[in-house]
């Protein structure tokens, strides 16, 4: 009797785990898999900085990372690693402002720009990180997308991206594989919340 | 279409589990399953901290995993649902491992499911598989739910998909039938394994039922005589229980500690290689005696690439063997006994009367071994030989050696064995006479010599000696029944047909006081005929003759009582003798120390002890016997041309009693009773 008892609580104690745990995986995988909105190449966007007015009249790249995205970070160290380019104007806006990531950029010769999510969407309209934007001098997107050509993979191709938009080149956007920035687009990629809460 | 999925199921869903060996089988593999699992915790922790994937996110997922598998584990009692929980934590597994392993090698972390598919045929269970598989398969669902466009966009075309999922399809067949195919293969093989178990467990029953049936006990033992698994039920029968040790000394030990001495040094020779093989197995102990029971020993070498392995020891119950022999050794005593009171019975009941004596200072011996007891133990025993008492003979050279070995007096058993067989020949003698009953017993001459010399008045002297004389037994009995015992010596000791003589010279004695010294006298023959006598080859090298020459006699010199042993060997070794009083701490620098020495207890001048002599007692115990009737020995000794011994007695002493009653009657020369040769015969028959 006590057999069949406890036989019954495991079984159902199993389904709920089996249940719960397909669940959770298949949350984890959504944000690996979707693929997140980006500004349209072509556009005119004029996007909010605090830059000088002069400056602004050299092409622009701006990189879009998350403070809690892994994908953002790891785009973040790769630029660490190399100067900014001198045919144009390049500019790191960071989402969220964790005090790891503030040692990591002290000393950039990178322009950086701190903000919010909330502030992100509204100033820039963006959602999603690790992000990639090259602006002409009129402020028309000429590259709107991911680094590499898979989702988290190497070799990231920022310079060679930049270069052949300042080159004039109608380059393809690769799709964006990365970190809803946006309270909408956290829904999305990360349904339960784990990553945010779990990952740092 | 029914009928096909039913074989589809019954292809899925195994039969259940109905042999021990799958049980167990299956219990080992979900211990693995779940032990490895458990490892996985570290390391995807590990891989999350290295990607920087979240190591507290990878640590909450996996422990969360790990709650199924054991919770299956513990809480389930079937072992194959326990092994399809398993099979579906291996994907979850993968699947968290797959997110924690995003970057460049996140592709690569898909090879984890296939890796872990295959590993899965392990359970031999294709429903593991397919479970594991289908988890996949609603995971790829379920992603597809919530977000439709992240299956078919950009990267993941409808073929890509398919394509993706045909692998995954594929193999999961693949090694479903391969998980089938490896169960029904084994299932077939541990069925062959049992028909060929019950096969050999049915020879190995008619073996046991052979080995059980059989009154002897087998055992096996190795070389530090450990006892096999294996034997035979008569060894309990008749040894009792397996020692908790192993040891088959120890067994013994229960029964005979001496003989488990003996046989755990003698198993050591045997291994040792040193001695040939035969020679150290016949060494081990043949024979034991457990309570009224006798048992033999018997051993067989089992060899094994030409080395010694094991021996086999055989044990048989021979307590009815033994005892038939027993009943005819009583049966030749009791023959021997026929013909000795045939051929002497006065002689013959003065040997009982004095062994009896004898006999009864043993059952009052003190706790301490001394010179008595050895040299009452000595007479016993030459004499019992004399008289063809073989078992009592054996039971005194037993507790001899037993003395000899430990310097001290053995246990009851050994005494017992002596008692008993002094018993039965006591009791067979009562079934043919009194033996206390000293007759006279007078010939047809005799008696009408006697009578007609008191019919015609006949002094009073003669008459009185003649009679007294009645009371005297003539030496030549004495003489003859001793080199009867003599030749009998020289076959059993190797030393051929000796010539003995014997010279009596008409002489009397008094049966009463010198029984003993007749008995006694015995421990000088054996030497001589032992020690005196040389082989027949050494005989011939010294240009002797073939056989030895022992001469016995009895004489009258002057007025002394003689009593000789002479024989032509090769005389005493003084040289042995020397060295035998040094050992006992006795004085040896002068001719009179060595003589002195050769009478002491524990002097010999051999260094094997065997049934005849050895022990350097029975010289002590003549000397003994001849200073009791005021004798001294004379020792004349020559090499390699032989040696006397001269008992010399005053002559009263031949018939001191009789010889004191005639003197208080005022009968001149009361000695002539003693010796025939005096003419009263002639003058009584006038």
């Amino acid at each position: 009797m006590l057999s069949s008892y406890r036989q019954v609580v495991v079984t159902a104690l199993l389904t709920l785990w089996f249940a719960a745990m397909s669940f959770v995986c298949s949350t984890l995988m959504i944000g690996h898999w979707v693929q997140l909105p980006t500004p349209k190449v072509g556009s005119r966007q004029p996007f909010a900085t605090d830059s000088d007015t002069s400056v602004s009249l050299k092409w622009r790249a701006l990189h879009f990372l998350s403070s809690e995205c892994v994908c953002s970070q790891r785009i973040l160290k790769h630029l660490l690693q190399r100067e900014p380019l001198s045919d144009i104007e390049e500019k790191i806006i960071i989402v969220g402002g964790l005090d790891a990531t503030r040692e990591l950029v002290a000393g950039s010769r990178f322009a950086i720009d701190w903000t919010s999510p909330e502030e992100l969407k509204s100033k820039y309209g963006v959602e999603a990180a690790p992000l990639l934007v090259v602006l002409d001098s009129d402020e028309t997107i000429r590259y709107s997308g991911a680094y590499t050509a898979r989702k988290q993979a190497y070799p990231i191709q920022d310079v060679l991206l930049i270069k052949r938009a300042l080159a004039g080149e109608s380059i393809q956007s690769l799709p964006l594989f990365g970190c809803g920035v946006s309270g909408e687009m956290q829904s999305l990629t990360d349904p339960l919340g784990l990553k945010k809460k779990l990952s740092r | 279409m029914s009928s096909k999925l039913n074989k589809l199921v019954e292809y899925l869903v195994l039969p259940p589990l109905d042999t021990k060996l799958e049980l167990s089988y299956l219990k080992r593999i979900n211990t693995i399953f779940l032990l490895s699992f458990t490892a996985h915790l570290p390391i995807f922790s590990f891989i999350a901290w290295f990607n920087d994937t979240g190591a507290l996110l990878s640590t909450v997922l996996t422990a969360l995993t790990l709650i199924g598998p054991y919770a299956a584990y513990f809480g389930l009692t079937s072992q194959r649902q326990i092994s399809v929980v398993m099979g579906i934590a291996s994907m979850i597994m993968g699947g968290i491992l797959v997110h924690i392993g995003q970057g460049s090698a996140q592709i690569e972390m898909h090879f984890y499911f296939f890796v872990m598919l295959s590993i899965l045929v392990a359970y031999r269970n294709p429903l593991v598989i397919v479970a594991a598989a289908a988890t996949a398969a609603l995971h790829h669902f379920l992603l597809w739910a919530f977000l439709p466009s992240s299956v078919f966009e950009h990267e993941a075309p409808f073929w890509l998909v398919g394509v993706h999922a045909g692998f995954v399809v594929v193999q999961a067949i693949a090694i479903s039938i391969v998980a089938r195919q490896f169960y029904d293969s084994n299932a077939q093989l541990e069925k062959r394994v049992a028909l060929r178990t019950a096969e050999v467990e049915y020879a190995n029953c008619e073996i046991r039922e052979l080995l059980d049936s059989v009154q002897q006990g087998f055992l096996k033992l190795d070389c530090f005589g450990h006892i096999g698994s294996k034997h035979s039920r008569a060894v309990g029968d008749l040894l009792g229980d397996i020692p908790a040790s192993n040891l088959f000394a120890d067994m013994l030990a229960r029964h005979d500690r001496s003989a488990a001495a003996w046989f755990q040094m003698g198993l050591d020779d045997v291994f040792a290689g040193i001695m040939p093989l035969e020679l150290t197995l016949e060494q081990l102990p043949k024979q034991l005696k457990s309570n009224s029971r006798y048992l033999s020993l018997q051993y067989a070498p089992i060899f094994c690439s030409g080395e010694l392995t094991h021996v086999v020891v055989v044990v048989s119950d021979i307590t009815a063997a033994v005892e038939r022999e027993k009943l005819e050794v009583e049966s030749r005593e009791f023959m021997a006994i026929i013909d000795r009171i045939a051929a002497d019975q006065v002689a013959f009941l003065e040997f009982f009367a004095e062994a009896e004596c004898l006999i009864n200072k043993l059952r009052e011996r003190t706790s301490e071994v001394n010179d008595e007891i050895k040299r009452d133990l000595h007479t016993l025993k030459g004499n019992s030989a004399i008289f063809g008492l073989v078992r009592i003979t054996q039971a005194c050279h037993s507790i001899e050696d037993y003395i000899a070995e430990n310097n001290e007096l053995p246990e009851s058993n050994l005494w017992t064995e002596l008692f008993q067989a002094w018993a039965s020949t006591r009791g067979n003698l009562r079934r043919l006479m009194s033996d206390t009953e000293l007759k006279v017993t007078l010939g047809d001459d005799e008696y009408s010599a006697v009578l007609l010399a008191i019919l015609n008045n006949a002094p009073k002297a003669q008459l009185a000696k003649r009679v007294a004389a009645w009371r005297l037994e003539p030496t030549r009995r004495r003489l003859e029944s001793i080199a009867e015992h003599t030749a009998s010596l020289g076959v059993r000791l190797g030393k051929g047909k000796l010539n003995v003589e014997v010279k009596d010279n008409g002489l009397r004695t008094d049966p009463k006081h010198w029984s003993k010294f007749w008995s006694s006298l015995v421990h000088a023959i054996r030497n001589s005929v032992d020690h005196g006598i040389e082989s027949r080859e050494e005989r011939l090298r010294k240009s002797k003759p073939e056989n030895g020459t022992i001469r016995l006699s009895t004489l009258i010199e002057g007025s002394y009582y003689i009593v000789s042993i002479k024989d032509d060997g090769r005389g005493i070794q003084w040289d042995q003798i020397r060295s035998g009083a040094r050992q006992a701490d006795l004085p040896c620098e002068s001719e009179i120390d060595l003589k002195e020495a050769l009478f002491r207890v524990g002097v010999t001048t051999t260094s094997s002890v065997t049934e005849i002599s050895g022990r350097g007692v029975g010289m002590a115990a003549v000397r003994e016997s001849c200073r009791s009737l005021g004798g001294t020995i004379e020792i004349q000794s020559k090499l390699d041309e032989g040696t006397e011994f001269r008992f010399v007695f005053p002559i009263e002493s031949m018939a001191h009693e009789m010889h004191s009653l005639l003197c208080k009657y005022g009968i001149d020369n009361p000695n002539a009773i003693t010796c025939d040769s005096l003419p009263w015969q002639d003058q009584l028959a006038s």
